[in-house]
């Protein structure tokens, strides 16, 4: 008995290799014993990894990023929190306009919306290119993701259950500490590990309003004029590949945790 | 004395231009297990979250144990719900759901064990404390929400269609708790049902609701003997009506003149009727008599049996009348040993005392 060869399995092994074969080849040239990142392959080495600690600027950048895409995350996830609870849980007059208006930057392509920004603050503010400027612009971007993710969630559970707590004695904030936010700690946590992760990867409006401090992705490009400095710039992908990986493997497992504790046992 | 525990003085309630509820006005006592009976959007839940603070009304005044309610939250009235949904804290163990209410309550912790442990006794869950609520199947998941309610020792309970949920037999097992639960607590209940089995079985008075407005008020036995309209007749049990003209009234009777049914004669209701109104003659399907042959009079009527079904302990006949488009529903108990083939001619009867007059 042979087994027969199935075609939907050819299919499945070559959609794999499209999507991941890429990625999986900066771990490769990142442990290769090369200058440039050509095969043959020429031996095994850690010696980029070291060059890249040993890069301060690369470094800086790094830590650039790291801070504006926390900060971002945060301060994006905190307002878009009560914006989406106002807009699930009250009748807010035009609330859908509100709504649409607030998905603008989903839709305007970020090349248009970096322009735009770098007018404002040069032109009409007056403020100096700088980190924050970079923030301010990625927290523009990152609100409609945040609320997309909080409104899903939000809606997503029964609103007896904030009724319930007020009639029992909670008054609006203790309901909103014991109930509200328990309940849309998934979301909550899923909108910060997609901010900073929209963050992390901005390059467009980061470009436009960066000034003096690059962050990683403006750095990176910048450094594409010189391609013995390549392997470098491979070490730390595959470093923030991993942690990427890890990351979004954390957040799904979350996700769906908080999903389990909402089924209460359908009867 | 006159001192009831909740008073609904005018409440009307709109959504938009749709109003809810309209002039609501009635008392419910002190320990009474009351309950809101009507189609779905009747308004009676409505009423219950304005009772329990959850909506305000429009117009009106509500007085709880003596007390204006208006402006007055959810959080500190003295009321509690058991919501249709059951509403209970995922994220929350089934102690932690029966606790929660006791925070704002300035109990010492022992104290607030003692009461939770009490609360979980009484309503049989000892043993699931720690469970979470998508561990607990149907009706436990009804018993937490209602010790979580009962915990805080309300003045009023409320309950919004707390069984709907459950299947018939848990339904029927769950309704003879709740009401010795409700004489054990001796707390007044405010209970909102679509089912009239339901309420007929728990409440010590029902208020049948229709179109935002309350029809009538009276206990389980003044709604099925005496209903004071044909939606109440026809919302409550199973109601026969014959339509008539009113001919004369005589002492506390009404003789009219059913047509080609003769001469039919009813209890004279409340509201005053004249000669020449037409009215219906409204008869519970267990008062009519079955007979094989019979004389003409009053309140006796020719027909024919359409179908019957038998149920054991009774059997429900179908009688086609001419003269009528709806058949006659007779039932009877299987004692009597008195059956009639379906296709047969039979005579139905019954006493003036149980016909009612109703106005079309």
């Amino acid at each position: 008995m042979t087994r027969r060869f199935d075609p939907l399995l050819l299919y499945a092994v070559l959609f794999v290799l499209f999507l991941y074969g890429p990625m999986l080849l900066m771990p490769l040239f990142s442990l290769n014993d090369g200058n440039f990142a050509t095969f043959p392959l020429k031996g095994f080495t850690l010696r980029h990894y070291g060059e890249m600690a040993r890069n301060t600027s690369m470094m800086t950048a790094l830590k650039n990023s790291l801070i504006v895409g926390l900060g971002v995350s945060v301060t994006a996830t905190a307002l878009a929190l009560p914006a989406a609870l106002a807009l699930t849980r009250y009748r807010v007059p035009a609330g859908g306009a509100i709504l649409s208006f607030m998905m603008l930057p989903l839709v305007v392509p970020s090349i248009v919306l970096a322009v735009g920004l770098l007018i404002v603050v040069l032109r009409l503010l007056g403020l100096p290119l700088s980190l924050w400027t970079v923030a301010a612009g990625h927290l523009m971007l990152c609100i409609p993701f945040g609320m997309t993710v909080l409104m899903s969630r939000l809606e997503g559970f029964d609103k007896s259950l904030e009724e319930a707590s007020r009639d029992l004695g909670a008054g609006g904030w203790s309901t909103f500490r014991r109930v509200t936010l328990p309940l849309a700690a998934p979301g909550v946590i899923s909108s910060l590990l997609l901010c900073f992760i929209i963050s992390f990867d901005e390059f467009v409006i980061s470009f436009f309003l960066t000034g003096t401090d690059n962050t990683l992705p403006v750095f990176l490009f910048s450094q594409l004029r010189f391609p013995n400095r390549l392997p470098g710039t491979l070490a730390l992908g595959s470093l923030i590949l991993v942690g990427s990986a890890v990351l979004v493997i954390l957040a799904e497992v979350v996700r769906k945790r908080g999903v389990a504790s909402d089924n209460p046992g359908d009867i | 004395m006159d001192d009831p525990i909740i008073r609904i003085d005018g409440v009307q309630k709109s959504f938009g231009s749709f109003t809810a509820l309209n002039d609501i006005r009635f008392d419910i006592q002190r320990g009474e297990f009351f309950s809101l009976l009507g189609a779905s959007g009747c308004g009676k839940t409505t009423l219950l979250r304005i009772l329990a603070g959850i909506e305000q009304p429009t117009h009106g005044q509500l007085m709880i144990d003596g007390k204006p309610m208006a402006g007055v939250p959810a959080n500190r009235r003295p009321t509690n719900m058991v919501f249709q949904s059951y509403a209970i804290f995922p994220h929350l163990t089934v102690r932690e759901n029966i606790g929660y209410g006791l925070v704002y309550q300035n109990l010492t912790k022992a104290e607030a064990r003692a009461r939770t442990d009490e609360a979980i006794e009484l309503v049989k869950l000892t043993g699931l404390d720690d469970r979470s609520a998508h561990q607990l199947s149907g009706g436990q998941r009804q018993r937490v929400a209602l010790a979580r309610a009962l915990v805080c020792r309300p003045k009023v309970l409320l309950l919004d269609e707390p069984l709907s949920a459950l299947d018939k037999k848990l339904r029927e097992e769950m309704q003879q708790e709740l009401r010795s639960l409700q004489r054990t607590v001796g707390i007044t209940f405010v209970f909102v049902t679509h089912d009239q089995e339901e309420a007929l079985t728990l409440s010590d008075r029902i208020a049948v609701m229709s179109g935002g407005r309350v029809l009538q008020i009276d206990t389980p036995e003044g709604l099925y003997e005496r209903p004071n309209c044909l939606e109440v007749a026809e919302f409550v049990g199973t109601m026969n009506l014959f339509p008539a003209t009113v001919q004369r009234m005589d002492g506390g009777q009404v003789i009219a003149d059913g047509g080609a049914l003769g001469t039919l004669v009813g209890r004279s209701p409340d509201r005053p009727v004249a000669p020449g109104e037409a009215i219906l003659i409204a008869v519970r399907p267990e008062k009519i008599e079955l007979s094989a042959s019979g004389t003409t009079g009053p309140n006796r009527v020719a027909g024919r049996v359409a179908s019957l079904s038998y149920l054991g302990d009774r059997s429900h006949f179908l009688v086609a009348v001419d003269g009528l488009a709806a058949p006659v529903a007779v039932y009877r108990s299987n004692s009597e040993r008195a059956t009639a083939a379906a296709g047969t001619e039979v005579w139905l009867s019954w006493s003036e005392t149980d016909a009612l007059v109703l106005h079309r």
